[in-house]
């Protein structure tokens, strides 16, 4: 990998980093669990149109992983993992389909995120029930993910070509 | 509005989810009645079961064996009451009485759930 690539790549996850924080800071206080607004979201959806699928996985896997062992335990890693990995995997494909914009690719992810967490969560918690949150959570992932598209879009193509941002 | 035609397929899928929620919490709602007991849960190992019909007050201490979780039947219905997390999500999530409500603390990995006579047969003594 060519040094500029890997520090953009380093640049960009200490800002999805910086971000996870940030989030945390403003906890959303609802009733269900899980809902909120995917901050990070917004420099993964980044990566992947600027530096390509590999680069957002590996930015995406590093915040997670820091996150975890900075704030986390052993279950909020997986979590955020199962989470991030659904949600890119369902990204990188809509990504594909001609006609998407990033707002309907972050609305699949957050989405995606969503209901792979519940799935987590019904594992660990071993009952079923969680599902009822599923509703509230696909609503909250598509209003989030709207908002964080429709930012990143712009972020986007304001910024341009990342890999000529430091030459 | 040509601006708008061109986020047609975005649109598409935001529909979808959401029409999906929509169904998904109708056929939720369909499927309620009222609960028996109160199944509660820990790591998916059962930690008791509670009949709704006899208010009473339950703690589950958390592992340093201070006041994790205290769940409160009243009245027919069920609420955690306070909660040792930071988030205390599960005091927020209120009063449950339906068959199939959840009170859920993810910090503690405790789910309490509503369940119909039927379901807690097996589970009692």
């Amino acid at each position: 990998m060519k040094p500029k690539k890997l520090m953009t790549e380093a640049m960009l996850c200490a800002l999805a980093l910086i971000l996870s924080y940030v989030e945390s800071l403003f906890p959303l206080s609802v009733a269900v669990p899980g809902i909120k607004m995917g901050l990070p979201n917004l420099v993964i959806v980044f990566a992947l149109y600027r530096l390509g699928a590999g680069s957002a996985a590996r930015i995406s896997l590093v915040r997670v992983a820091v996150v975890a062992l900075l704030f986390g335990n052993v279950y909020s890693f997986l979590y955020s993992l199962a989470g991030a990995a659904f949600s890119l995997l369902l990204m990188v494909l809509l990504r594909k389909v001609r006609g998407f914009h990033t707002a309907g690719v972050s609305v699949g992810g957050a989405v995606m995120h969503n209901i792979a967490q519940v799935a987590v969560a019904m594992v660990i918690l071993g009952t079923e029930k969680i599902i009822y949150y599923l509703p509230a959570l696909l609503v909250s992932g598509v209003v989030s993910g709207i908002v964080i598209g429709l930012l990143a879009g712009l972020m986007i193509r304001r910024i341009g070509n990342v890999n000529k941002l430091s030459s | 509005m040509a601006r708008l035609k061109e986020y047609r397929k975005d649109l598409f899928l935001i529909l979808g989810v959401l029409i999906g929620a929509g169904l998904i919490a109708g056929a939720f709602a369909l499927a309620k009645k009222p609960g028996a007991y109160v199944r509660v849960e820990q790591d998916g190992k059962l930690l008791g079961v509670y009949a709704l019909s006899e208010d009473r007050r339950e703690v589950f201490p958390d592992k340093d064996g201070a006041d994790g979780n205290v769940l409160v039947i009243e009245g027919g219905t069920v609420h955690m009451e306070t909660a040792s997390c930071p988030d205390k999500l599960c005091v927020k999530q209120g009063t449950k009485s339906q068959v199939g409500d959840t009170i859920v603390c993810l910090p503690h990995r405790l789910a309490a759930t509503v369940i119909g006579a039927e379901e807690a047969e097996g589970l009692l003594p």
